[in-house]
């Protein structure tokens, strides 16, 4: 075939074009660390990478809830391990009460008494990153509003009212948030419940078990009679069935706050092994990325030593084939 | 035979040598030059005269000036062109846009939308907090922005290939009007003799501007009458020797939908319409393509339409979204029924990328976004949990999720690029081919064009001596006298 100047400049250039365009390509995959540079390098690859980088967004998200979700269910647990531990001394307190030898110290027993019942109240309003652990859906400050002689805007608060026949103390505490769950979703399916109710950790109304220890407290320091207990009061033995069943409803009290406790610890564990599932997941989504969408570094290294060869030896024909004609001849 | 003849014979000689170094001087001279087809001189031998019953030569002449060119060659060169320049438009605009889409990266608007129903899921771990709100509503803003500027952008960019559509039709009519009047001056060179030497200056002059045309409508070509050529746009003739027809753009408005359209038509010579013209290759037809359908805002050709895709996407994210948060309560929503508050607007009609916004009530107070499903429970984080659900609900839109909508839409965006760009290197590579082709016939080589100089010169020098040595000869003869 007959060659002419103008299809050798024309195929050297292309040449050096093609050569030069893949050097840039294997360099900018090289520094970026990604095979995929455009849109149009494999869209099949592309599509599956972008769809794996959301579900791991997805799964990410899941897990910084579920985790989220388990620290506050941790903080729950430790919170109603204290209230069992409180609900526990009380019951300790009562059977104290119900012993001869401690006829004389009722009203201080009484004091032990509101102390504990105190306890409970601020533990019933610990919070979780500014959230309260047992007031429904009602979780801050601001969704808290005091009625009437309610003085503050947390959930659980103790009350002095004026005394009446069947509360010597006046004493009340007052529940001001509601039973509704909370959720958090769990995966692309389904939800999950994080939050214990009032009503089964404290009974009825959230303050059952605030009234049987008011109650309790009353007898303590007051006699059936309406006396003011003093030092020298003993129980009547009405008085001490009453403690008597006084100390059974907390038994049974302790009980249902174990139960809770244990319901939460179950849901720490599901949704911990979700989490970790997940955690799996993703590594395993990561490779897969990682496979779709990152550089072979030693095939691209490969491909820019081939391509610089390429682009060398290219550069240096040309050179030789552009400098001589049959004019550097003629003298 | 006098020896006055030999003179003459070495004369044309000298003659007939200097039009080849004439030829070969103005081949090397050309050996740049686009659609230039070398030339040979064609020397034969002087007219003989019969002396004695015999014939004696009586010199060279230079006979004629041969060209070489093959249609066949420049014809597959025209055609491959057409798909050439289709090809690499398509290229050009399927780049640009793909550097406005952002992707492959992380900032384009598949992870902004993640991003987004993420937010949600955010918040619904504080929905009672205004911080984690006003983050919302910031992510949202980034989505909305990003919806925005790709709108912008996308609309900008069909701007520019409208306008370069108009200026590569008054191209397109330029060189229409060019080829008719280098088809004129072909048919008088061909029946003039005087002119005749420079018919071929012409016809690569034609056939370069033939090769542009084909660039941006691609045509097809028949031979005419005294040279001239027909040229024809998808069956339609454009140039029958001097007489030419003109192409324009028409933009009409669908009054229905809005739809704006170019269409190319075919005018007379007063700019008066007759008839429609469809290139199936070339830049305008390529730029045609992207301009009613791979960047209309409102296309109904069932194309691969990148922003009415776009449109449906924003759309789909307001109607789901708006579809729950209508039903929810914000922090300070106490009344019985829910406020009906749409996270975005337009609440009614269809959104698009270029008009979706957050709602201004929202906008300025985030506590009223409504993630509760129920009255004066601000916890309450139902509404939030349902919409960061959209992220994975199959029927978003199409029967897809949100991300499989858009990557789908990113892959065939890729896959396009991707024909678009195996297209661009197979008829380059055809073109060099082609080229390499024609030029094999009619390119100028300066080793061959060294080696015709030098046969030349020396044929020339030669006839001097010739001329020289009859001289001499003369000089002899005057001498004998003396």
């Amino acid at each position: 075939m007959r060659v002419t100047n103008s299809s050798g400049n024309f195929t050297f250039l292309r040449s050096l074009e093609d050569v030069q365009s893949k050097i840039v390509k294997e360099q900018m995959r090289i520094s970026t660390g990604k095979q995929l540079q455009s849109v149009a390098d494999d869209p099949n690859k592309l599509y599956n990478a972008k769809q794996v980088t959301n579900y791991l967004n997805r799964n990410s998200e899941f897990i910084k809830n579920i985790d989220n979700a388990v620290a506050e269910m941790s903080i729950a647990s430790e919170t109603l391990e204290s209230i069992s531990n409180n609900m526990t001394r009380l019951r300790q307190l009562t059977i104290d009460a119900s012993q001869t030898g401690n006829y004389g110290n009722l009203p201080s027993i009484g004091a032990y008494v509101k102390g504990i019942l105190e306890d409970i109240v601020r533990d019933a309003n610990n919070d979780f990153d500014g959230k309260f652990l047992f007031s429904g859906t009602k979780t801050t400050t601001n969704s808290i509003v005091p009625q009437g002689n309610q003085k503050n805007n947390m959930p659980f608060e103790i009350l002095q009212g004026e005394a009446t026949p069947e509360n010597l103390t006046g004493l009340s505490v007052v529940f001001k948030g509601n039973n509704n769950d909370r959720f958090i979703n769990k995966d692309n399916q389904s939800t999950e419940i994080i939050n214990n109710k009032a009503t089964e950790i404290f009974g009825a109304k959230g303050s059952e078990v605030f009234d049987s220890i008011i109650k309790l407290y009353n007898i303590l320091m007051f006699d059936t009679n309406g006396e003011k207990r003093n030092e020298n009061s003993v129980l009547t033995n009405a008085e001490k069935q009453i403690m008597n069943d006084a100390q059974a409803q907390i038994a049974n009290i302790i009980y249902q706050i174990d139960n809770v406790s244990g319901k939460n610890g179950a849901r720490v564990n599901r949704l911990q092994s979700i989490s970790d599932m997940m955690t799996n997941e993703n590594i395993r989504l990561k490779d897969y990325r990682s496979a779709q969408e990152d550089t072979d570094v030693a095939a691209s290294s490969f491909e820019l030593t081939k391509s610089e060869t390429a682009l060398k030896y290219s550069l240096q024909v040309g050179a030789k084939i552009f400098q001589q004609s049959l004019f550097d001849f003629i003298r | 035979m006098s020896e006055l003849s030999t003179l003459q014979i070495s004369k044309m000689g000298l003659l007939a040598q200097k039009f080849g170094l004439d030829v070969t001087s103005n081949n090397i001279a050309n050996v740049n030059t686009p659609g230039y087809s070398r030339r040979d001189a064609i020397i034969t031998e002087a007219d003989p005269l019969l002396k004695d019953g015999s014939f004696l030569g009586m010199g060279a002449a230079a006979a004629a000036l041969k060209t070489f060119r093959e249609e066949f060659y420049d014809s597959e060169l025209r055609n491959n062109l057409g798909r050439f320049s289709s090809f690499s438009s398509d290229d050009q605009i399927l780049t640009r846009l793909e550097a406005i889409l952002a992707e492959p990266s992380e900032n384009g608007l598949g992870d902004l939308t993640a991003n987004f129903f993420n937010a949600f899921e955010n918040v619904s771990l504080n929905p009672e907090s205004v911080a984690h709100r006003d983050t919302l509503l910031s992510v949202s803003g980034s989505l909305i922005d990003r919806f925005h500027f790709l709108s912008q952008q996308l609309t900008d960019m069909r701007r520019d290939i409208g306008t370069n559509i108009e200026l590569n039709a008054d191209k397109a009519n330029k060189l229409i009007s060019e080829i008719a009047g280098l088809n004129k001056n072909i048919a008088q060179a061909s029946v003039s003799a005087s002119k005749s030497q420079g018919v071929q200056s012409y016809i690569d002059e034609r056939e370069n501007k033939l090769e542009e045309l084909a660039s941006l409508v691609g045509i097809s070509i028949s031979d005419g009458k005294f040279g001239t050529v027909n040229v024809f746009l998808n069956g339609i003739n454009l140039i029958t020797g001097s007489d030419y027809s003109k192409i324009k753009t028409n933009e009409t408005i669908n009054s229905v939908t809005g739809e704006r359209t170019i269409n190319l038509l075919q005018t007379d010579i007063k700019d008066n319409a007759i008839g429609s013209l469809t290139p199936q290759s070339g830049e305008i037809a390529s730029q045609l393509k992207h301009y009613n359908i791979t960047l209309d805002d409102a296309d109904s050709s069932n194309g691969f339409s990148v922003l009415t895709k776009l449109n449906d996407f924003a759309d789909a994210i307001v109607q789901n979204v708006n579809n729950l948060t209508i039903n929810g309560f914000g922090l300070d929503d106490n009344g019985p029924n829910p406020p009906g508050r749409s996270f975005f607007e337009p609440s009614v009609g269809k959104a698009t990328a270029f008009n979706i916004e957050i709602n201004k009530e929202i906008l300025q107070d985030s506590r009223k976004i409504p993630l509760s499903s129920a009255a004066n429970e601000p916890g309450n984080n139902s509404v939030a949990l349902l919409i960061s659900r959209i992220a994975q609900n199959k029927s978003f839109l199409d029967d897809l999720t949100p991300s499989e909508f858009y990557n789908g839409l990113i892959s065939r965006l890729g896959s396009t690029s991707k024909e678009a760009l195996n297209g661009l290197n197979n008829t380059k590579l055809i073109n060099e081919q082609l080229h390499n082709q024609r030029d094999a016939i009619s390119g100028v080589n300066l080793d061959e064009e060294a080696v015709n100089l030098i046969r030349f010169q020396k044929a020339y020098e030669a006839s001097s001596r010739v001329m020289a040595t009859m001289n001499q000869m003369l000089s002899t003869l005057v001498n004998l006298g003396k």
